[in-house]
């Protein structure tokens, strides 16, 4: 069993008289592409409104994965008009649990909402190189456990940026020559958290802590 | 299989998901959702020709190339014959479904498929010179 598998929530599809687990991993998104020509990073394979070509494709990888041997003619023909309504089914739910959750909606403009969808070669590249995967490991994650790393890498690099940028703001306010209004940290990082949604430091916790005890 | 009668001619209608795959490539449309709209009448011409071009069984002499397959199919599809066809598609997926969702399907669709050959009454009156 994955790791994939072990943490993602268990959907099932009873085909040929046996369960098949069903989640969309790199590798399947990869599979479903290659066999549709649908660009997927961009969003143009949706299961719930797939065609039968895409619907049959996508089945077919996803059996495929879970360890199934049909063929794709085979799970055509498992594809009834009673049995078409059961795979689109389980097919959405597992896109649910398998795709990063959609961001909330902000009242500040997001800078990277403008950026074009990524690539495969891009999203491969930060799988290597940011977050450290291996070729098998990444074609064997969903996007939504890629996505997770990827958040845990920006919380950590924006933890140290926080640190440094403490560094610098301290250096620049209390230098030769100090703003007239203090900087803050915050202004120094690279990657700072999005409005409203600033870590609280330690020392924030202790003020907040001191505060309460007054009151 | 579902007998589709057409200027005395029968074809024989029958559901397959792998000819429903090899035809939205020919068709280029989405005949899933074409199925999904023929309860509603939400169909489009051209799916209404692919899904005809999907489950009709080929008899002998039917095109060899897709496009020409289509182009003879979309000659069946006339204003009298629509009715027909649109009944006879529903037929065979009903029949696919199970026994008793196709007499299910014929009870709510009126028992029998309209003639192709009566024209309906808002066609006549059109054809009808005027005095």
């Amino acid at each position: 069993m994955t790791i994939a598998e072990r943490i993602s929530p268990a959907i099932t599809l009873a085909v040929g008289g046996k369960s098949w687990r069903l989640l969309f991993t790199t590798s399947v998104l990869l599979d479903i592409e290659r066999a549709t020509g649908l660009r997927v990073l961009v969003g143009e394979f949706q299961p719930d409104r797939a065609s039968a070509r895409d619907l049959r494709a996508a089945l077919h990888a996803l059996l495929v994965r879970a360890g199934a041997t049909f063929t794709c003619c085979e799970v055509g023909k498992w594809l009834g008009l009673r049995t078409v309504p059961r795979a689109r089914e389980a097919m959405a739910q597992a896109w649910i649990t398998s795709m990063p959750e959609p961001k909330p909606a902000t009242a500040h403009k997001d800078p990277l909402a403008s950026k074009p969808p990524l690539s495969w070669p891009e999203a491969w590249a930060i799988a290597d190189q940011d977050l450290g995967l291996s070729a098998e490991e990444w074609l064997d994650l969903t996007p939504r456990m890629v996505e997770s790393l990827n958040q845990q890498r920006l919380e950590s690099l924006r933890n140290w940026e926080l640190m440094i940028s403490q560094v610098i703001a301290a250096n620049v306010n209390f230098g030769f020559n100090p703003p007239r209004r203090p900087l803050k940290p915050e202004s120094f990082m690279l990657h700072p958290w999005p409005k409203g949604e600033e870590a609280e430091s330690i020392g924030d916790q202790i003020m907040q802590e001191m505060k309460r005890l007054k009151q | 299989m579902t007998e589709l009668r057409i200027d005395g001619q029968v074809y024989q209608l029958g559901y397959d998901f792998n000819s429903l795959v090899d035809a939205e490539s020919a068709a280029h449309c989405n005949l899933l959702t074409a199925i999904e709209g023929l309860g509603s009448g939400a169909v489009t011409a051209t799916q209404l020709r692919g899904l005809l071009y999907a489950m009709v069984v080929p008899w002998p002499g039917f095109p060899q190339k897709p496009e020409d397959a289509l182009k003879a199919l979309g000659a069946l599809i006339r204003i009298d014959t629509l009715g027909p066809i649109i009944f006879a598609i529903g037929e065979a997926c009903a029949a696919a479904v199970s026994e008793e969702y196709l007499e299910q399907y014929r009870a709510a669709m009126g028992a029998e498929a309209p003639e192709p050959d009566a024209a309906p009454p808002a066609a006549e009156e059109a054809a009808a010179p005027k005095e």
